[in-house]
């Protein structure tokens, strides 16, 4: 099973380019799509569901053609928008029954159906309650199960867990794995430990293009021996602001440890640490990206 | 001339076969049926928020108070039927694609339909299955306190007008984000429609056919070719509004 998006470009009717030659082969598994606001990602999941057209490029799934069989696209895409607010009327298991019979799946398979997906998403036990009444993870679970009711190939899931409280947030993680057998599921994100605790490929992009595609464990080579971390205090903050880029700051008794990266040891006292994939994309985005522009 | 036995069996085997294929017709009718009231139940439940059924018995309160403080002529009784329904019409197709832009869920829905008019089917044909019903309640009514009157005209004219409605506020819909602007502009232009329809020449001559001095009720050609004018109109509203959707850009 394999998408391949080959060429696509994408400029809206106000002049402004939205995606700029992008090419991509997408496999079986989570497929992490990081990028800043509005780098492009949105317009990427709205043409690969079809609720967009390319202002040029082609769209394979396994050597067909999606905008050349629209009626077929529909019924093996799956899409979860981002930030979306399901009907609250309807109770959990109505809202499954609705969409199924939009798919027109009969009678028979679809009570089976429905109550498979709310195994799944571990919603069973609440289904008889109003979404009104649900949490933000519950609906983002929710939402899972009605992109998955047509046992769709290919999933997208566009900033699923933007909004979701921790533990929310590694609850729908988990859920994706299991998702994702048999299927190629595109997870468009800007949450980073997103990334890295799900996809086994990504792709990173900015303004429109791709920047970088290959699998997070190689990606994170981009910041092995370029982040450190060191101690400050308090009143040095706004300083070590201006000359480095930091990625995060920790309170450690009264003084502040700060982790950065850069391209050589920022002081005498500094430690080498492990880069995560976070510290990769910093680092990626602040001088890799910077300097291939120069150039 | 007599049939030799594998004739006879072939026979057999072409009427079983014919049986068969009528009997899963029939299945399969039964099976669109209930999958097309289940989606009808459904979307009905999505259409009817509170604030909807709000509207409705408030609209329904003025009506009954309209008609028994100060109608007594049919021409008064078929206005106020006329606006009472649509205004309820408005009500109902205004929040049909707004209120999916306002949830977000525009997008899931159209990629959940095989074709992005389905969604107008769904949706339009519900609302309008309330508003026919009404329609024909109305309409047996009023044949209750004229009866001279055909209710079936009624119906037919009132179906028709109301599409028109029905298919200009989902028009609407599709250039706002806001329900209640979608609202209230359609409510505007259906203001403007509703009083001067009498003065616009086609439609000047269906509402010759309530006025009270007349005594014929029976529809006449001019009457027919104008309800086929206004066909066309639902059409080429139709259509445009497909194009639109088609068109429509998410992001």
């Amino acid at each position: 099973m394999k998408l391949i998006i080959k060429d696509l470009n994408k400029i809206y009717q106000n002049g402004k380019i939205a995606l700029k030659n992008i090419n991509l082969e997408i496999g079986e598994s989570v497929f992490g799509l990081i990028g800043p606001n509005g780098a492009g990602k949105t317009t990427l999941m709205s043409i690969l569901t079809l609720l967009l057209e390319p202002t040029s490029g082609l769209i394979y799934f396994n050597d067909a053609d999606l905008f050349h069989h629209p009626e077929e696209t529909r019924q093996i895409i799956g899409y979860l928008p981002q930030e979306y607010d399901f009907y609250p009327n309807l109770k959990a298991y109505e809202f499954l029954h609705y969409i199924a019979s939009l798919y027109g799946i009969p009678k028979i398979k679809r009570i089976g159906l429905v109550d498979d997906l709310l195994h799944k998403v571990d919603l069973y036990d609440v289904r008889k309650r109003y979404i009104k009444t649900f949490s933000g993870g519950m609906k983002q679970r929710l939402g899972i199960a009605q992109a998955l009711i047509n046992d769709s190939k290919i999933l997208i899931l566009d900033e699923p867990t933007s909004g979701l409280d921790p533990e929310e947030r590694v609850k729908f993680r988990n859920a994706l794995f299991e998702i994702a057998q048999n299927r190629i599921l595109i997870l468009s994100t800007h949450i980073i430990k997103d990334v890295e605790f799900a996809c086994s490929d990504m792709a990173i992009i900015d303004e429109g293009e791709i920047r970088y595609k290959g699998p997070p464990t190689d990606f994170i080579a981009y910041a092995i021996g370029k982040t450190f971390e060191f101690e400050i205090e308090p009143v040095e903050l706004d300083e070590i602001h201006k000359i480095f880029c930091i990625v995060s700051c920790i309170e450690k008794n009264s003084n502040i440890i700060v982790r950065i990266v850069a391209d050589s040891k920022p002081t005498i006292s500094a430690n080498t640490v492990e880069p995560s994939l976070e510290d990769s994309y910093i680092y990626f985005q602040n001088f890799v990206v910077r300097k291939n522009a120069d150039e | 001339m007599l049939m030799n036995n594998s004739e006879l069996t072939l026979n057999k085997q072409n009427k079983i076969g014919n049986i068969k294929r009528i009997i899963n017709f029939i299945q399969r009718v039964i099976r669109n049926i209930r999958n097309i009231s289940l989606i009808f139940f459904y979307t009905s439940k999505v259409i009817f928020t509170k604030q909807v059924l709000s509207i409705f018995i408030v609209t329904i309160i003025y009506y009954v108070i309209q008609i028994s403080q100060s109608i007594y002529l049919a021409s008064q009784i078929f206005y106020a039927i006329q606006f009472y329904t649509g205004i309820i019409t408005i009500t109902l197709s205004m929040g049909l694609i707004t209120g999916e832009k306002e949830r977000n869920t525009f997008s899931f829905f159209l990629s959940s339909v095989h074709y992005p008019n389905q969604i107008i089917f769904i949706k339009l044909g519900t609302a309008m299955v309330w508003v026919l019903s009404l329609i024909v309640i109305q309409a047996y009514l009023y044949y209750i306190f004229f009866p001279d009157f055909s209710p079936l005209t009624m119906i037919i004219f009132s179906t028709i007008n109301m599409s028109v409605i029905g298919i200009t506020t989902l028009i609407i819909s599709t250039f706002t984000k806001n329900t209640f602007i979608a609202g209230f502009i359609s409510a505007v232009i259906f203001f403007i429609h509703f009083k001067l329809l009498p003065q616009i020449g086609p439609i000047n001559i269906f509402m010759y056919y309530f006025n009270d001095e007349k005594k014929t009720y029976l529809p006449s050609l001019v009457i027919i070719e104008n309800r086929i004018i206004v066909i066309i109109v639902i059409i080429a509203l139709y259509d445009y509004l497909i194009r639109r959707i088609r068109k429509m850009e998410i992001t």
